[in-house]
């Protein structure tokens, strides 16, 4: 039977790729003068961006022309692989720490970050399991347990990588899916009961993150060191105003805002084209959820709905939470704001994601 | 399509549904955050701003600088070069070991001094090395530590070293002007910006965004020196007094007619470059600072007087009493007895006796008149700072003596300037030039804003007068003359020798075997272009001006009257000098190649701590004033009698000059304060 091909959802790949512009204008904005300082040429970043931003698009192309199904039956070799690869990062010499944080793999030369290959290898697997077990998944013992024991294994290795966010954001997706197939609301909720303890001892039991939170509830009082980069967060919106300072006007990325092309490009954002900026940016992100949203309706299989929801999941959360932070609203926690930040690995994830929904897209066969 | 994907027991529409209600939630938190966004960058938020604000800017004080002073040709003489100097901002620094450490390390600086300087947290500002090297500032620049930086000031460098610097003086850190003429010309050369606001990034490093505009550039001055001159004048000086073993000396070149000082020497000198490593009486610009008793070379005033006055007739006689004259308790001698002379002889054998009678004839009032009017007594008004007017007493209490000693140049003290001048005024035909130092003042472009022409201060003499000095003066470098090794070969002269003996300060009569010798003349003398007076203190072994400081006059005045392409009298005779002149001092000034000059050795002054306890005159010691607090500061100004320049508040921690130094009275002392801990 020949596939039917139908247009993609050109929308979202628009959607997509003025995101991403916006993300190269930021990445040179903010990071040109640390660039110049750091390495002598203010393009720096700019040039791995766009670096980035080119194998970016080609895995949106890879995404788009590969049939989705395909991850279907690769579910558990998919799931091997990332394993492997999170296993390969406590390995020393292979793995490499940044910020105190074991995150990285080190391949020809290139800096790969296991935990957000998580993400896609998570949600292939819930996609997988939840189409499978179908109305199962309300079983206790043959649906949710055995589910979410390899999720929260999964969940548990970021953890050990001490990357709370991306475990955040993974678990987010995690709970939605389980909740959207049907699992009962009472196996989820003592599930997050039973977190409460584990997550409590994350954050006091390490001084940084106990710092962070002390930060959070109060800024002004921890202004000087832990509230710092929040403080300043808050002095970039509050420059911006309605029209920001102006396109590389901006002042708190000389050395003021922590983070200003990585997790905190939002608040440069803020500062340099104003909430005009933040609108345009917040608008382009629920168009995003919208046609996640769409594609998940529309998917011409219930895996299919599976992955574009759990996609647009990781995407929606992990973009709310980096607003979040950088607004004050949720402590400061390393996360990059997707398709915008400086940032590799998360970059090509992000994209590839989009590839696979572009694909799902496809193959719409009638309006829901 | 690939069915077993589609199983039937997945409840497609409640997942839709439930997907949708978590699509409300995202919404609903976009929505949220979009508030959020609203406050955060349209609220009023006062402590936002000021933060902002407050971290932005910073006071900078903008390096002063200094214009170029330039001599008459616009080669330069002093020129402000550009140096990093490091500073830390204590409350900025993480790891105060670990940045002492590695700033030590470049800086050739004990660790611990520097710690010791940064250790208050609340600073915000310790300099921690002045004027470092291009290649400690390359290392320092490359440090990956926070907290400190280097900030551009300039310096004053003197290319010519040690060249004029009597005259020119030196400069203090902060372009603040010591001595000399950048003491007397600062209002011209310094420039001083206020504190401006700059921006600055989180390191605290500043940038301007838009450039400093709306700096204030130093002016430029032009002096009448000339360089060649000036480099003829001090070598030969230097070098006779180290010859002579004397205490100094000091010579000038004028330019007869319009009083412009080409060259204006003093030995011992200094190199302005270093100048914390010299004396003070190395900086003292002798020429117009030191007075002395000019003896012999104040007859040719006194014989011009008495001329000018109708008292003596050029061809009148006079008894020089054969050596010595009997006057109430005293007796006048001359060198070489003398009976029935006439006036230029007087001149040439420089009988004292002969002198003493003019003098008398001309009397006191008229005579006191004359001298007042050939400069003497008072300031010549030159702007180089510390000019004394010389010693000339109210002819009311002069005594009968006194008239006549005044008459062969004892009883009265000039300074150097003074006597150039007056002789500069007999060779101008009998009109007193004001000395003229300060040619021109320049923009920092190099336009001209403003011309200081030659002026005349008075007439004192008629013409003809002059010209009958100058005819007597001729013959004492002839032979049988007492200046005869002033003779030029190509040219004349018409010049004085003296040799007087030294007034000691506080001591009553002339001290024993200490003379001044001084040589003064013009050249050429039928149509004078040049006067040139040198004088040397106290040389051991011979004293007699002729001899000491004759050899002295006719180096420079060769070489000057050569270099300047002045028609020689005597074409004939072509002299080395002339040729030596047009090449060697040109050599020695060429741009940019500070060629020192071979100058008295002097000894280096090891840090004083405590105050000088011989003082020249005209400086003042530096107190200790750190530890005081700004009012005690301020008293002790007061009534010390210096000026201070507060930066800060609280308790004064940093002064410079540091105490114990000696400057120029009238140098600011700044003084650093900080609020106490």
């Amino acid at each position: 039977m020949a596939l039917e091909r139908k247009h993609i959802d050109y929308t979202l790949l628009a959607v997509t790729l003025l995101l991403i512009a916006i993300g190269v204008m930021m990445v040179y904005s903010s990071s040109a003068i640390l660039a110049g300082e750091r390495y002598g040429d203010s393009f720096y970043f700019l040039k791995r961006e766009v670096a980035f931003v080119t194998a970016g698009i080609f895995l949106i192309l890879i995404g788009k022309n590969i049939d989705y199904h395909l991850y279907y039956k690769m579910t558990y070799p998919i799931l091997g692989v990332v394993l492997f690869l999170l296993f390969l990062v406590f390995i020393p010499g292979i793995g490499h720490s940044a910020g105190g944080a074991q995150r990285w793999l080190r391949i020809a030369g290139i800096g790969f970050q296991p935990s957000e290959l998580t993400k896609l290898a998570l949600v292939f697997y819930l996609a997988y399991a939840l189409t499978k077990k179908g109305e199962k998944i309300r079983d206790l013992k043959t649906g949710f347990l055995p589910t979410i024991g390899i999720s929260g294994f999964l969940i548990a290795l970021i953890l050990l990588q001490k990357d709370l966010g991306t475990a955040f954001v993974v678990a987010v997706a995690m709970f939605v899916m389980l909740y959207v197939a049907g699992t009962r609301l009472i196996y989820l909720a003592s599930t997050v009961l039973a977190a409460i303890p584990a997550l409590y001892f994350l954050i006091f039991s390490v001084e940084y993150r106990r710092k962070r939170i002390m930060a959070f509830l109060d800024p002004w009082e921890h202004q000087r060191d832990t509230g710092f980069q929040i403080i300043q967060s808050y002095v970039a919106f509050n420059s911006g105003g309605v029209t920001g300072v102006g396109l590389g006007q901006g002042k708190q990325k000389l050395f003021y805002l922590p983070a200003a092309h990585t997790d905190f490009i939002f608040s440069v954002i803020g500062e340099e084209l104003g909430l005009i900026g933040v609108f345009f940016v917040v608008g382009l992100f629920l168009i995003f959820l919208y046609r996640g949203l769409r594609i998940a309706f529309r998917a011409p299989d219930s895996y299919g709905t599976f992955l574009a929801i759990g996609f647009t999941t990781i995407i929606i959360s992990q973009t709310l939470i980096n607003f979040g932070v950088v607004m004050g609203l949720l402590p400061t926690k390393g996360l990059p704001l997707p398709f915008i930040s400086h940032g590799g690995t998360a970059l090509l994830v992000s994209c590839l994601m989009v590839g696979i929904m572009l694909n799902i897209s496809s193959q719409v066969t009638k309006d829901p | 399509m690939n069915k077993i994907l589609a199983p039937k027991n997945v409840p497609i529409k409640k997942i839709r549904i439930r997907f949708a209600a978590v699509s409300v939630l995202f919404i609903l938190s976009f929505l949220l955050l979009g508030a959020r966004a609203f406050e955060l960058n349209l609220s009023e938020n006062v402590k936002l701003r000021t933060l902002a604000k407050n971290q932005y800017k910073r006071r900078v004080v903008v390096a002063p600088k200094r214009g170029n002073i330039l001599d008459r040709n616009g080669e330069t003489l002093a020129i402000d070069i550009k140096v990093d100097s490091v500073y830390v901002s204590p409350h900025r620094v993480q790891d105060k070991n670990e940045l002492s450490k590695a700033l030590a390390g470049i800086l050739d600086l004990p660790a611990g001094k520097i710690l010791e300087k940064i250790s208050n947290p609340k600073r915000k500002f310790v300099w921690i090395k002045r004027r470092i090297t291009p290649e400690e500032g390359a290392k320092i620049n490359q440090l990956k530590l926070d907290g400190f930086g280097t900030l551009p000031e300039y310096k004053r460098f003197y290319p010519n070293g040690d060249l004029a610097a009597n005259l020119l003086g030196a400069v203090g850190y902060d372009a603040k002007a010591l001595s000399g003429l950048e003491l007397s010309l600062d209002d011209y050369l310094r420039s001083q910006d206020p504190p401006m606001l700059v921006e600055q990034d989180a390191k605290g490093r500043s940038y301007a965004p838009f450039g400093l505009v709306g700096l204030e550039h130093p002016k430029q001055v032009v002096l009448s020196i000339d360089k060649t001159i000036q480099y003829v004048t001090q070598r030969a000086l230097v070098n006779a007094v180290e010859k002579a073993k004397a205490q100094g000396g000091m010579a000038i070149v004028l330019e007869a007619k319009t009083g412009e000082i080409l060259a204006m020497a003093s030995a011992p000198t200094f190199d302005p470059n270093h100048y914390y490593d010299y004396e003070f009486k190395n900086w003292r610009n002798r020429a117009i600072t030191d007075i002395y008793e000019p003896g012999s070379i104040f007859k040719a005033i006194t014989i011009a007087a008495g001329l000018e006055l109708g008292k003596v007739k050029a061809d009148d006689k006079l008894h020089c009493e054969n050596g010595a004259m009997k006057v109430g308790k005293n007796t006048i001698h001359d060198d070489h007895p003398h009976g029935l002379i006439n006036m230029t002889e007087v001149i040439k054998y420089s009988s004292n006796i002969c002198s003493f009678k003019i003098a008398q004839k001309i009397g006191k009032d008229k005579f006191s008149k004359i001298i007042q009017d050939f400069g003497f007594g008072s300031k010549s008004g030159i702007d180089a700072p510390g000019e004394q007017g010389g010693i000339l007493a109210n002819a009311k209490n002069w005594s009968t003596v006194q008239l006549g000693t005044i008459g062969f140049g004892q009883g009265i003290s000039a300074t150097a300037l003074q006597i150039a001048m007056a002789y500069g005024g007999i060779a101008n035909g009998g009109f007193l030039m004001k000395p003229l130092l300060l040619k021109e003042i320049l923009d920092s472009e190099g336009d001209v804003l403003k011309t200081f022409s030659p002026q005349i201060s008075h007439k004192v003499l008629e013409a003809k007068v002059a010209h009958h000095t100058i005819e007597m003066l001729k013959t004492v470098v002839e032979k049988g003359g007492t200046g005869t090794r002033a003779a030029l070969e190509a040219y004349s002269v018409a010049g004085k020798t003296g040799t007087a003996q030294k007034v000691v300060a506080g001591q009553k009569g002339y001290a024993k075997n200490k003379y001044v010798a001084s040589f003064v003349g013009l050249a050429p003398a039928e149509d004078p272009k040049l006067v040139v007076i040198v004088t040397i203190d106290e040389p051991k072994g011979t004293y007699y001006g002729g001899v000491v400081s004759g050899p002295v006059f006719k180096e420079i005045m060769e070489h000057s009257l050569a270099y300047l392409k002045i028609p020689p009298t005597f074409p004939d005779k072509p002299t080395k000098a002339t040729k030596v002149a047009h090449k060697g001092p040109a050599e020695g000034t060429k741009p940019n190649k500070p060629k020192k000059l071979p100058s008295a050795k002097v000894e280096p002054v090891k840090k004083a701590t405590a105050p000088l306890t011989t003082l020249e005159e005209g400086f003042i010691p530096i107190p200790d004033l750190t530890g005081l607090s700004v009012r005690e500061v301020l008293r002790k100004g007061h009534t010390q009698n210096f000026k201070v320049e507060i930066q800060g508040s609280g308790i004064c921690t940093e002064q410079e000059p540091k105490a114990g130094a000696a400057v120029a009275i009238g140098t600011p002392i700044v003084v650093e304060c900080n609020p106490p801990i």
